[in-house]
């Protein structure tokens, strides 16, 4: 990762939930979760669940996209740390990139169906406007696969958009 | 690997292993025996003893079963009458995960114990659970 210590960017709408406490943690070896949601972010109940369902040993914080920009962009930010990124929606990274924050690797774990998502690959669903965000996120340099749990293979899925 | 027998009550075995193999991914050296309304028991007793041999690599096997003194418990019970090896009971979701995900890496004593903290662990008042957990102003400044 062009960011040290980030092992994971994660789309999730689920954010914290079975596949990623078992699958991706005992995998990563993450000690800190830092989720991106202005939703979440604005939620203190939501907030303190996140917080209160995981291993004592990792840090989690919930971030405002603004919050996270200045986060990712201090200087050795994740230096010695493991850091997972979790993300409900695409959006939320594409305003990242416009912001000048670009992951190099993209993990779509779970993207359900609803509204005007329509399924594209296995249990993975998105709309037409998140297919372009994931286009200009693939042309910004990013590398987009699925990958439901760690012990799947990855997907590229810039040939199915 | 440690092998996995897990026999129950109808469908509860194959249940709870489809449900580890969503989170920890497909599992080898594993099988599932459910007893159904009108299955013969000595077919039942067939059935385990020779998955018990089946899922054996040469490190030994582990048994899982829903209760004691119920058919799949008392299958084991006599296997044990002639051989060594334990089976945990009060098999649940937390055990068989922390099962199927340490079973590469520690012997058969660790993982029975493994497998009864992780589902004793596993059990408790979710009201409880979120009243204890703190606050989450100012997470991120320490982050």
């Amino acid at each position: 990762m062009k960011y040290d210590g980030i092992v994971l960017v994660r789309i999730d709408d689920r954010l914290i939930h079975g596949q990623v406490m078992t699958s991706w943690l005992n995998y990563t070896g993450a000690n800190k979760i830092m989720v991106i949601d202005d939703g979440v972010a604005a939620d203190p109940f939501i907030k303190s669940v996140l917080k209160g369902c995981i291993p004592a040993n990792i840090k989690l914080a919930t971030f405002t996209i603004d919050k996270a920009v200045e986060r990712i962009n201090r200087p050795g930010a994740f230096a010695g740390d493991k850091c997972i990124i979790l993300v409900k929606y695409p959006e939320t990274l594409y305003k990242l990139m416009q912001k000048g924050i670009i992951f190099d690797e993209i993990d779509i774990g779970g993207m359900g169906v609803s509204g005007k998502r329509t399924k594209f690959f296995r249990n993975i669903s998105a709309s037409e406007e998140e297919k372009q965000m994931f286009r200009e996120l693939i042309a910004a340099g990013s590398r987009v696969y699925c990958r439901i749990i760690a012990e799947d293979s990855e997907t590229d899925i810039a040939k199915m958009l | 690997m440690i092998g996995i027998v897990i026999a129950t009550h109808a469908d509860y075995c194959s249940g709870v292993l489809h449900a580890v193999e969503l989170i920890a991914g497909p599992q080898t050296n594993v099988k599932t025996i459910g007893l159904f309304h009108g299955d013969g028991i000595d077919e039942f007793e067939e059935k385990v003893w020779s998955a018990i041999e089946e899922v054996d690599d040469g490190s030994g096997v582990l048994g899982m079963v829903d209760f004691l003194g119920g058919s799949p418990s008392n299958t084991f019970l006599k296997y044990m009458r002639n051989h060594n090896m334990h089976c945990v009971r009060g098999v649940n979701m937390p055990m068989c995960l922390e099962a199927f995900m340490s079973r590469d890496y520690c012997t058969i004593e660790e993982l029975v114990k493994i497998c009864i903290d992780a589902g004793k662990d596993g059990i408790a008042d979710l009201y409880d659970d979120m009243k204890s957990f703190g606050a989450a102003e100012g997470e991120e400044e320490e982050f």
